[in-house]
């Protein structure tokens, strides 16, 4: 039950009516400590700092670029920045006509009154090529100016890659660059532990595996996931042991424990509190690991519902 | 105790500028001063501290790979609780894509995340919930966070007034709900 003080400390909180004491108490109720990995977190996710520019010249020009902006904002009104525009564009007109820019007399590929028929000409200059593209391109191009990316993208193994048909399939996916792109893949690829992930063998040969498919496409899959419990054994380090062992491997892959694991009442059972009590007793475990007294023990409970 | 808001500016343009020069502890001393507060932000503004946890981190990302663009005239304070605002709402938006309004008591609340969460925070916490999330952030921001009229107001990027009227009827309708629980 809430304590009715204590709301009437929020109530005049909200009201404005606390004293500053009563205010701080309000305060230290209501914080919230985050939790300790959060800053560590933080700290591993962050961007790393570009080095500041090593030139004076271009760190002066950037500090008197900045300052000059700063003051033309200061100065200028909207009605002066409409009208140092509009002086601009007449410039810029004036200019056209005297110069002739762009050339407005040109006649080529027209017909009729002077200078008279001309044959049409077409554009001269060479043809484009993806290179042109890319380097136009300032992310590309800003992207390619780091020597360490260049080298990854001129490696073999980088255009084995790149040639490879379900790459370039998965690429143009939507989902997969929405994913590539959110903000919890990039603090995922920056945990040390989903890096050694990525490089083990067993962890590739899992994923491309048929099955795994299946399951991760399945909706049972995706509410096991999201299930805070399941959440918290997996980090609990006794049953990391459990999965580790090859009883635990065998149990698993057995026709038998599929079956169960289907039956309802069975599931009744395993939420069944005493069920849990038994399992848990030195008496039981003692039993269940001689077969032959296992056994006995089934034929005594099966002759107790006779 | 808190301290004068200039005061904390010039820390934080100081901290700013070590990082920039290229000192990478000044990036833990800016996390340290503003982690709780923005995490306080995001949780009373989402009730659910995984999400808040999230918000934080990416609006400290996001504040950092800024930095360099970052407009010193500005407060650096501002930006980024206006950031953890933003984010909050964001994710409130995408989160009713996928959750109905009558599911919404399904969402993981304070009380599943955080060990030592009080009876009297869940209270708190679900009564916020009750508001319009533009509200919220107005009463998070005045009585969580303790901000002026004017502060909230340039935060937030609205005019003192809407502030005032914001809080007035978030305040009502707080009220109500609070009263109604103790009763």
């Amino acid at each position: 039950m809430v304590n009715r003080e204590k709301i009437e400390l929020i109530l005049r909180e909200i009201e404005d009516a606390n004293t500053p004491e009563e205010s701080a108490a309000f305060r230290s109720l209501m914080e919230v400590e985050p939790p300790p990995h959060l800053r560590r977190a933080i700290l591993a996710a962050l961007p790393k700092p570009s080095p500041a520019s090593p030139n004076p010249i271009v760190r002066w020009t950037r500090s008197q670029l900045k300052s000059l902006t700063a003051l033309t904002e200061a100065f200028m009104t909207r009605k002066t920045m409409i009208y140092a525009g509009a002086t601009l564009a007449i410039v810029i007109v004036i200019a056209a006509v005297v110069i002739d820019f762009p050339p407005l007399s040109g006649t080529a590929g027209t017909m009729g009154d002077p200078p008279g028929v001309q044959q049409a000409a077409r554009y001269h200059g060479r043809t484009m090529t993806t290179a042109d593209v890319s380097l136009d391109n300032p992310q590309i191009k800003a992207l390619l100016q780091n020597d360490r990316i260049l080298r990854l993208v001129k490696s073999d193994v980088f255009r084995e890659v790149m040639n490879n048909a379900a790459f370039r399939e998965l690429q143009s996916s939507a989902a997969y660059r929405e994913l590539m792109t959110s903000d919890a893949y990039r603090v995922l690829l920056s945990n040390e532990a989903f890096r050694e992930l990525q490089q083990n063998d067993a962890y590739h040969e899992l994923m491309s595996s048929e099955a795994a498919r299946d399951l991760q496409q399945s909706a049972a899959y995706h509410e096991l996931m999201s299930n805070d419990a399941y959440r918290e054994l997996q980090t609990n380090e006794a049953f990391r042991e459990l999965q580790s062992s090859a009883a635990y491997r065998e149990i698993m892959t057995s026709e038998a424990y599929r079956e169960i694991m289907s039956s309802e009442a069975y599931r009744e059972l395993q939420a069944n509190d005493t069920f849990r009590e038994l399992q848990a007793s030195d008496l039981f475990r003692g039993i269940s690991r001689d077969a032959q007294l296992s056994e006995l023990f089934m034929s005594e409970v099966m002759q107790l519902h006779q | 105790m808190e301290q004068q808001p200039g005061a904390a500016d010039e820390q934080d343009r100081a901290l700013i500028k070590r990082y920039l020069d290229g000192e990478s502890d000044a990036a833990g001393d800016l996390v340290d001063r503003y982690q709780k507060r923005l995490f306080n932000v995001a949780l009373r503004m989402l009730d659910n501290a995984q999400d808040a946890e999230d918000v934080t981190q990416t609006v400290f990302f996001n504040a950092f790979l800024k930095l360099r663009t970052y407009d010193p005239r500005y407060k650096f304070f501002s930006w980024v609780y206006r950031m953890t605002v933003n984010e909050s709402l964001n994710l409130l938006k995408r989160r009713k894509q996928t959750v109905t309004l009558e599911d919404e008591t399904a969402i993981p609340a304070v009380e599943a995340m955080i060990d030592d969460a009080t009876e009297l925070q869940r209270h708190v916490g679900k009564a916020l919930m009750k508001l319009n999330p533009n509200d919220r952030a107005v009463v998070v921001l005045r009585h969580f966070m303790f901000f002026s009229y004017d502060q909230i107001a340039d935060v937030l990027e609205i005019p003192v007034q809407t502030v005032k009227s914001r809080l007035f009827t978030a305040r009502e309708r707080l009220r109500g709900t609070l009263r109604e629980r103790v009763s």
